[in-house]
């Protein structure tokens, strides 16, 4: 099964605890100032893969947004609607009014 | 008595509207449900708002303060190293218009079924009296007046709201993958575990506490004229001092952050289950509710109002 985004990200963050440790049990300054640049440099790629991760579900905003929008779209017809007939309703009742007051 | 010719339209036309109720406007059940769905959505909508732009916010103010403090972690050429990380301006655009619009979808549904169109026809009864009692020789005593005019609001209201009903059991059903999927993807994006936009407070959190800390545990007083260890900047035990003092602020700052956050992920949390409920709960209503007890007891209402109203208009 091909690794997810989730699967490197976790490596990294392994590796980096891995690193970490290493640092703390090593005495010399020099030894630890490489560590700690090989931790920023595991820092950076796992921003990386956070980045693609999260453009990764861009795609899912944008369908919902669009499915959404259609949504809004149909419902603000069928108000637009509701209010037609409102209007419609009214113009009516006044005139019916009229004319069963006529046949009766 | 024998019924007359008119008594007997009369009754006919109550009983056919009768029967025709039982299939238009909403029963409270649907609109208790609308008004939840409206409600669940509001609020998700809003703290998804408020949580998306507080954590970028804090994630660059913490990593503003890590650069001063000399942090390699950050890095400005990197537009995922960069002061936000990777939670970039048109990201959180697009997550912004995600929440807009689901809150303007749960305000129209809400208002759909809420609004009482019974209530607003009032005035075309009042217009449909008013045009009988302007005919010369009728004469319209109160109480016939009053039922004719709860007909006309009763029998518009119903049929107004009955194309609403039509316009929401098309619709509810056809948005709700899209709302569910919505609810997938911020129940991921407001997991501080998960690898998305809250984790990436908890990543510079994280940073502070080790790179940059490593990196301040590493600064050492600068010998006359010699290199410093981290390579960078020369610098004396007063300036190491404060640095040192700085950062323990920056580290604290951080981890109250990141408490906050946590806790507003976790009322996201609570809320997103709420509202997956409502958006089910909602269909369910929109599809099967015509015929629960509830509205059967409505509709009995109704036909109870239809035989009252006949009792008062029926030729005496």
């Amino acid at each position: 099964m091909p690794e997810t985004i989730s699967d490197l990200i976790a490596k990294v963050r392994e590796a980096k605890a891995t690193l970490q440790k290493l640092f703390q049990a090593t005495p010399d300054l020099v030894q630890k100032v490489k560590i700690n640049q090989q931790i920023i440099r595991l820092e950076q790629e796992e921003d990386r893969l956070r980045d693609v991760a999260g453009r990764e579900l861009d795609a899912e905003y944008q369908a919902i947004i669009r499915d959404l929008d259609a949504a809004c779209a149909r419902l603000k017809e069928a108000e637009a609607d509701a209010q037609r007939i409102f209007g419609a309703v009214e113009s009516l009742a006044a005139v019916a009014g009229t004319l069963a007051g006529i046949i009766v | 008595m024998a019924s007359s010719p008119v008594r007997r339209s009369l009754a006919l036309i109550l009983a056919l509207l009768a029967a025709a109720v039982a299939g238009c406007g909403f029963t409270a059940d649907q609109r208790a449900a609308a008004v939840r769905f409206g409600e669940a959505t509001r609020e998700m909508a809003d703290l998804a708002a408020e949580a998306l732009v507080r954590t970028r916010q804090d994630v660059v103010h913490l990593r503003t303060r890590m650069v001063e403090l000399g942090s390699q972690s950050v890095d400005l050429t990197k537009p995922a190293s960069d002061l936000d990380a990777d939670l970039d301006v048109d990201k959180l655009e697009l997550r912004l218009r995600a929440a807009a619009r689901l809150k303007a979808y749960g305000q129209l549904v809400r208002a759909l079924a809420e609004e009482d169109s019974t209530a607003r026809l009032k005035g075309a009864a009042d217009s449909f009296i008013g045009g009988l009692s302007e005919v010369p020789g009728v004469n319209l005593p109160k109480e016939k007046a009053d039922a004719i005019g709860a007909l006309v609001s009763a029998v518009g209201g119903w049929f107004i709201d009955g194309q609403k009903k039509s316009a929401l059991r098309e619709v509810v059903p056809a948005a709700r993958p899209a709302v569910d999927a919505l609810i997938v993807l911020w129940k991921k994006e407001f997991d501080p575990k998960a690898p998305y936009w809250a984790n990436a407070l908890a990543t510079t959190e994280e940073r502070i506490t080790g790179s940059l800390q490593n990196q301040i545990n590493l600064l050492r007083p600068t010998p006359a004229g010699g290199a410093v260890v981290d390579g960078e900047v020369p610098l004396g035990e007063a300036e190491i001092a404060l640095r040192r003092v700085r950062f323990h602020e920056l580290r604290a700052d951080a981890a109250r952050r990141k408490v906050g956050l946590n806790e507003l992920c976790e009322r996201i949390q609570k809320a997103l289950d709420l509202l997956k409920q409502a958006n089910q709960d909602l269909e369910n209503k929109m599809k099967y509710s015509d015929f629960s007890v509830e509205s059967i007891q409505e509709y009995v209402g109704k036909v109870e109002e239809c035989v009252r109203l006949y009792r008062v208009l029926r030729p005496q």
